[in-house]
């Protein structure tokens, strides 16, 4: 009995996938990624997509979830930056600014790195996209990017892994936005840790980077939550955090780009109203010792 | 947030060998490394501080983290600069902030609980106000499984020779004992336990920290535990050991198949797209039904008992609806439930009638043409609640075989498992009601669970 019931679930039709707008943008971050490296490796760039680009395909290196996590994580930050500066208000990256002139040159310096790369990133250029990876996830690429030019080049190969070595050594994670912004955060004076709770003030770093800090979940995952279709996990954080109904409204529809009359605001209202802030908080706990054990288990 | 206190200097240093041994360091982190059962010269035992190092040696590169540590009744977070010297690495605390580990979410990494049992009280763990576990000794986590962090602590055990839950305990005004004896559900052994109440910053009761009293028969006691268990293993359940250990590998599978199937990684050809939505779909459909298989597990030992505590059906209806809300509008079916007015309290486990109600709905949603509506109702007089939608109905013939394990009245290919009805009956009856099955007002099937009143 039990046999054939398993035989019938064993293929039943799909039930989601990634939409394919979705997916040609991810294809595009990780092109970009992968054209910037050539481009430090002294590649020439004239196809439409990186020389190294089939080979890597093949070799399965872009099914790495980290790289997935990455690309997504710019995609939604992409989304969310050009919702929220649509209608950026004077008060926007308040606090950033306002760190610029601290007497702790650390404090200081990370938000000039910040503020440098937000800016960056509006360029949209694949060295500058590969300037805002970890280092790690930066280390793992190039070198498997080498490894293709290397086992293609007849000859003496050594210039490649020279060029890769420069790259490395010029990447400096701390200029990174995600680093930049986690730095700030952890050393934020008392007096202005409120006001990272407040998207407008805070900007969208340093304000995904607060919620990071308190529930120990990833910049890049808070901000893929902040971007997904449903507005579910967004609530959840803001209960979480106690948020009371009208606030965590407003900072949903500055955030989402919604407009005051919407009318998925109500039905978004009633959902957060049903939730429980320890219920909200175990649920974090529990993506949160999800997402170690994935990273535990590669 | 607490910050570091006044004595300690920064930066704090240490130095790690390319095996991961600390070679060097300041008290700070000596004093850490010792606290977590690391020795003179071992392997660093901060496991966020040896991952950071061993990170720094395989990529030569440098790095500026911040590294979660738990010590004794708090968590830290430090701020760490690592850098490869030579063959060593230097990792640099230039941050310390301790902060409040009552907090849910900030609990220390599971990895470092496991890697550091409590040998001399192989069995103790943190629960927190609402009863779930935030940490566990290494022996527990053996014990129980990974799952055992975040569960909730009335799963596993039960008080004895007390009234309530311990979550009730914690709330009441005469206190907690120091001393309570605790009885583990799944073998019906008892223990007592030490208990130490965990308070915040403004003394207010968050948790309790547990040491089960048994150090000298710790070991073989937790043998024999492990034969319990073992044993009730191979029999027809699953356990919860299999199940943990079968939704990891399904977890990859679905995470893996969905990637090749969605060519995130670039155009595959078209049957093998197909072939992995396929795959992706049966491991989402086989990871629904190892917790189905779970619950069955769970239910059929003769010890299985559930919580008697006040739910109200108006609440678990709503929030029901909450939940299923964006799946029944994606199958544009409408979920009507009753208004705040409507309260009907009766006495059961509200996590598992939450379960019940979910169970009906999502099969309400599942066998439900699209355009029609499924409603929630609640009968105050009967102490029942009732799901009734505007489907094909059960013939009468079989309203009581569809609370029959595995069956499904030769539907398949839905992602139904068959066993979703069967464990909501069980519950029921176990919550002292009953779930039954009728023809609805317009011809669908209307479910209706009733729970006792006192």
């Amino acid at each position: 009995m039990l046999c054939d019931d398993l035989a019938q679930l064993l293929f039943p039709r799909v039930q989601h996938t990634p939409s394919e707008a979705m997916q040609a943008s991810v294809r595009l971050v990780l092109q970009m990624l992968v054209r910037g490296i050539e481009s430090g490796l002294g590649v020439e760039q004239n196809d439409a997509v990186p020389r190294s680009w089939d080979i890597l395909c093949r070799s399965g290196l872009l099914r790495e979830p980290a790289l997935l996590e990455f690309a997504l994580a710019r995609i939604a930050e992409e989304h969310i930056s050009r919702r929220v500066n649509e209608g950026r208000p004077d008060i926007f990256r308040q606090i950033a600014v306002e760190m610029l002139d601290s007497k702790d040159s650390s404090l200081a310096q990370s938000a000039r790195n910040l503020l440098v790369a937000e800016n960056s990133l509006e360029l949209h250029t694949p060295e500058r996209l590969i300037d805002q990876m970890p280092a790690e996830l930066l280390h793992l690429l190039l070198w498997r990017v080498v490894a293709v030019f290397q086992s293609a080049s007849a000859g003496d190969s050594r210039a490649y892994v020279d060029a890769g070595n420069i790259l490395l050594s010029r990447h400096d994670e701390s200029r990174t936005l995600n680093a930049a912004a986690a730095k700030l955060v952890y050393f934020l004076p008392d007096d202005k840790r409120a006001k990272l709770a407040d998207p407008v003030l805070a900007g969208l770093s340093l304000y995904a980077s607060g919620l990071a800090q308190e529930f120990r979940i990833s910049h890049d995952r808070i901000l893929r939550f902040i971007d997904e279709d449903s507005v579910a996990p967004f609530l959840v954080l803001l209960r979480a955090r106690d948020c009371d109904a009208a606030t965590a409204m407003s900072i949903v529809q500055y955030l989402r780009g919604l407009r005051a009359d919407d009318y998925r605001l109500p039905e978004l209202l009633e959902q957060f109203a049903v939730l429980k802030t320890e219920e909200a908080r175990s649920a974090i706990l529990r993506w949160r010792l999800g997402a170690e054990t994935n990273a535990r288990h590669g | 947030m607490q910050i570091l206190p006044a004595r300690l200097a920064l930066p704090i240093k240490c130095v790690v060998d390319q095996d991961g041994r600390l070679i060097a360091a300041d008290a700070a982190i000596r004093r850490l490394h010792i606290s977590n059962s690391g020795h003179e010269g071992g392997i660093l035992a901060v496991p966020g501080l040896l991952d950071l190092a061993f990170l720094c040696l395989r990529t030569g590169l440098r790095f500026e983290r911040s590294v979660f540590v738990a010590d004794k009744d708090h968590d830290i977070e430090l701020w760490v600069e690592a850098e490869k010297q030579n063959q060593n690495v230097q990792l640099s605390v230039v941050g310390w902030q301790e902060r409040d580990s009552s907090h849910p979410t900030s609990q220390p990494f599971k990895s470092s609980l496991i890697q550091t049992p409590d040998r001399k009280f192989p069995l103790s763990m943190q629960i927190n106000h609402a009863a779930v576990v935030l940490r566990a000794s290494g022996t527990l986590l053996e014990l129980f499984g990974d799952d055992f962090i975040a569960a909730g602590f009335d799963d596993h055990f039960e008080l004895v020779d007390q009234q309530g839950t311990i979550a009730d305990l914690l709330k009441s005004p005469d206190g907690i004992p120091d001393r309570l004896s605790i009885r583990q559900r799944s073998t019906g052994t008892e223990r007592e336990a030490l208990v130490d109440v965990v308070k915040s910053g403004v003394n207010k009761v968050v948790g309790v920290h547990l040491v089960f009293l048994m150090p000298e028969v710790g070991v073989a006691d937790q043998d024999s535990s492990k034969e319990v268990t073992r044993q009730h293993n191979s029999g027809m359940g699953l356990g919860r050991h299999f199940a943990s250990a079968v939704r990891q590998p399904l977890g990859r599978i679905l995470a893996n198949a969905e990637t090749i199937g969605s060519e995130l990684n670039g155009p595959v050809l078209e049957q093998y797209s197909s072939y992995a939505k396929d795959i992706a779909s049966a491991a989402k459909h086989l990871s629904e039904l190892v917790g189905d298989l779970e619950d069955l597990d769970a239910i059929d030992r003769p010890e299985f008992k559930v919580a008697r505590e006040p739910v109200e059906f108006g609440d678990i209806a709503r929030r029901v609806s909450g939940l299923l809300a964006l799946k029944a509008a994606d199958h544009q079916i409408a979920l009507v439930h009753p208004d705040e007015a409507t309260q009907c309290e009766v006495v059961g486990e509200f996590r598992r009638v939450l379960q019940i109600m979910l169970n009906l709905v999502g099969n309400a949603i599942r066998y439900s043409p699209g355009g029609t509506e499924i409603r929630i109702t609640i009968d105050p007089a009967a102490s029942s609640i009732s799901v009734e939608d505007d489907g094909p109905g059960i013939p009468e013939e079989d309203r009581e075989r569809v609370f029959t394990k595995f069956e499904r009245l030769g539907r398949s290919g839905d992602g139904g498992s068959g066993l979703g009805l069967f464990i909501s009956r069980k519950l029921a009856r176990a919550m002292g009601g009953d779930l039954i099955v009728e023809e609805g007002t317009a011809g669908g099937a209307r479910f209706t669970l009733s729970l006792p009143t006192s």
